[in-house]
């Protein structure tokens, strides 16, 4: 099995873990995008993400990023290079703050309506 | 040769062993201002005499005196560089070489090679790296073989890793008993070379003329032969000054250039290759620098179709086109399954599976030193070839072709077509990924790159050059098919500082043939050595620039926030010592204050198309321009 699916592999399994610890009781309240963007930029994800979080050196993660519990737990254990964030960095609700603002991105545009991105 | 008539080498040794001491140049008196006039008589004849106080140089007038009688040394050595044909030397103007500074503006009028007013020494070597990738013959510097070769030695380190011939010639006065000022003690160096031996190909310091001759020749002759780097000649003080005597200008002469045949593959090696080649499942070539003439792009598209393999081009040439249905660089897909990689000129051989069988091209196996660690991690190689891979490419073309049976060519199809599949998502694949954050500020690097490529993709283009990192959106959206489209990735050494002064070099280049020469411009690396825009503007050099602004030195962000991470410390300090703002710095004022014209900053991704629009025109009448865009960080 390729190192990658292996990596992916395991962020599934802590994912569903992370899930599966919480009860429906438990769900995380809706974050607020805008304190999440501040935190965004003040946490440095940005650097990696973008701004809009479209992908630059990391991988895009807006505007349809990992559920909830999987952000979390990929955030506090990630694989490759991006450096971990514990929870005396971010706590959870901070954490669900900035998953709002990567959820409030708007989506692309068509291809078909920008004509840059015709062959 | 000279191209110019009034500079024949051959009429000017005769004319030296004529003439023996007859005046060449003007006497300088009579051309000299009446206060430089007055400053200079007391001291003719009467030997060297103290420096002005304070001064950071002797006054040339004073230290000089009476002109000399005969022709002077540099002429001759003019005359050897008319031989290499050189179009041009950069250099900032040092007094360690004024002699042949002299011959190059007044005995060989300014012209082949042509000086070129650079403004840091850094410059003047990357102007020349960029100018050989662009051009594919080496450009002329001049420095001091001191202060200015410590300058330079960054931009020589670079050419050296990109395996870039730079001739360098660097001035020193090694006779102290000769030297003048104290200024010229500070400026002389016993081994001048010492100081970039570790990563210049060749280097010698000629103490005749004749020796001159002959190592500057050999020089040049190293330098183009792959594996291709730098050299040095240091070129003394008073060698270049002092009138040649008689009896020496008639044993003078100019030895003939005869250029070496690179090293091909052994045969043996050729038909191993070739057969793990041909019975591979799943071939791929990597390329690095492999295209190092025109014939070699060809040569890797016709390796490519025999095998019907995927290509990854790692771009340190431009080696296949980007949008050929082989190559399959952006999802580089195919090597997760490649069972033979065949390596050319590349910098460091990708990891591979176990039971990979790896097959390596490579002249820098024929070349190598030890202090300076650009040559990576040992390759565990199947069959290694200290050859020039070009120069091998139609023998194992030719060797390939013989094994490939009707079973194999049925095989190869099936296997193009699949490649062929792959290469056309992973364009719409890229275009997708292209529209997000398309309407973001500061300015996503993909609509950086979809804007530069809209005004252009109907011109006669050129990339010269790429610093810092815009993700690889050029290359995603860009369809690159000739030679000159891209004079190869940003540099060896991987410094900032190579982008602005290559750009230049290879616009230089571009020049003469009409090219829209543009170069994607980092902030960090614009302010290395900025005098370079004024170099560009002076020698009204046209060259699109835009910039990629993201203000900061971006990479090393990362790098901070992951030691911070990986110590358990504070993450959000990372922008400390690592961001370029507070204030921001207004890149179009510099340019504009150099004589570029410059727009922006922009951060509005509808002004960027128009502002382009408006650079082209300027770039199209002759000049430089430049674009500053607030942009996202990658």
């Amino acid at each position: 099995m390729k190192i990658w699916m292996l990596k992916l592999l395991a962020v599934l399994v802590l994912a569903a873990a992370g899930a599966a610890a919480q009860t429906p009781t438990q769900t995380p309240p809706a974050g607020d995008a805008a304190a999440g963007k501040k935190l965004f930029v003040s946490l440095g994800c940005w650097t990696c993400h973008g701004y809009e979080g479209q992908g630059g050196a990391g991988p895009r993660i807006a505007p349809r990023p990992l559920p909830r519990a999987a952000f979390t737990t990929y955030v506090r254990r990630p694989s490759e290079r991006m450096p971990n964030y514990p929870e005396r960095l971010v706590s959870d609700a901070e954490l669900g703050h900035i998953h709002a603002y990567l959820q409030s991105r708007p989506m692309p545009p068509p291809i078909a309506s920008i004509p840059l991105l015709q062959p | 040769m000279s191209g110019n008539p009034a500079v024949d080498r051959r009429s000017f040794l005769k004319g030296a062993a004529v003439t023996g001491a007859a005046a060449l140049v003007p006497d300088a008196a009579a051309n000299a201002t009446p206060e430089a006039a007055s400053q200079a008589a007391p001291a003719q004849g009467t030997g060297p005499t103290m420096p002005p106080v304070g001064g950071r140089d002797i006054d040339p007038a004073v230290a000089i005196g009476a002109g000399p009688a005969g022709r002077p040394g540099s002429d001759f050595m003019l005359d050897v560089l008319k031989s290499l044909d050189f179009e041009y030397v950069a250099s900032n103007a040092g007094s360690s070489f004024r002699g042949i500074h002299e011959s190059i503006i007044n005995y060989g009028n300014n012209q082949l090679p042509e000086f070129l007013t650079c403004c840091h020494e850094e410059s003047s070597v990357a102007m020349a790296h960029g100018y050989y990738k662009a051009e594919g013959k080496p450009m002329a510097v001049l420095c001091h073989g001191t202060v200015g070769l410590q300058h330079a030695a960054m931009a020589v380190y670079n050419a050296y890793c990109d395996r870039v011939p730079v001739f360098i010639l660097a001035g020193n006065h090694l006779d102290a008993a000769e030297r003048g000022g104290s200024v010229e003690w500070q400026h002389s160096v016993q081994d001048a070379a010492a100081l970039v031996r570790d990563f210049v190909k060749w280097d010698d310091m000629p103490v005749s003329l004749g020796h001159f001759a002959e190592s500057a020749v050999r020089a040049y002759k190293i330098a183009i032969t792959p594996p291709m780097g730098p050299a040095v000649i240091v070129i003394d003080g008073h060698l270049q000054e002092n009138p040649i005597a008689p009896e020496e200008a008639s044993r003078l002469r100019v030895p003939r250039l005869t250029v070496a045949t690179p090293p091909q593959g052994d045969s043996g090696a050729v038909a191993e290759a070739a057969r793990l080649l041909v019975n591979a499942r799943n071939p791929v070539i990597v390329a690095d620098r492999a295209a190092r003439t025109p014939a070699g792009m060809p040569l890797l598209i016709e390796l490519a179709e025999t095998l019907q393999a995927s290509v990854i081009d790692q771009r340190g040439r431009m080696n296949f086109p980007s949008r050929h249905p082989l190559n399959q660089t952006v999802s580089r897909q195919p090597m997760a399954d490649a069972d033979v990689i065949l390596g050319l000129e590349l910098t460091s051989f990708p990891r591979a599976r176990a039971g990979v069988r790896l097959i390596s091209i490579e002249s820098t196996a024929l070349y190598i030193k030890s202090n300076y660690q650009d040559f990576q991690r040992y390759a565990e190689v199947d069959v290694a070839m200290a050859a020039d891979a070009e120069a091998t490419l139609p023998a194992l073309i030719d060797a390939c072709r013989r094994l490939i049976t009707v079973d194999r060519r049925r095989a190869f199809a099936e296997r193009r077509q699949r490649l062929e599949q792959a290469h056309l998502e992973g364009l719409a694949a890229a275009r997708a990924e292209a529209a997000y954050a398309w309407d973001a500020s500061p300015i996503s690097t993909a609509r950086l790159a979809a804007e530069i490529w809209a005004q252009i993709r109907n011109e006669d283009w050129s990339y010269v050059s790429e610093s810092g990192n815009t993700s690889d959106w050029v290359f995603r959206l860009w369809n690159f098919t000739e030679r000159y489209h891209h004079t190869g990735n940003s540099s060896g050494a991987t410094g900032v500082g190579y982008g602005a002064p290559a750009g230049v070099g290879g616009a230089l280049a571009n020049k003469k043939h009409g090219r829209i020469s543009v170069n994607i411009q980092s902030d960090g690396d614009f302010l290395y050595a900025p005098g370079v825009w004024w170099t560009a503007a002076h020698h009204r050099i046209p060259l699109l620039s835009v910039m990629h602004n993201n203000r900061a030195y971006h990479q090393e962000i990362m790098h901070i926030q992951r030691m911070a991470s990986w110590r358990n410390r504070d993450i959000t300090r990372a922008h400390i010592g690592t961001t370029i703002e507070n204030p921001n710095v207004d890149f179009a004022k510099i340019a504009q204050g150099m004589g570029v014209h410059a727009q922006g900053p922009i951060t509005n991704p509808n002004e960027l198309g128009p502002a382009i629009r408006r650079a082209i025109e300027v770039v199209k009448s002759g000049e430089p321009s430049l674009i500053d865009v607030v942009t996202q960080p990658r």
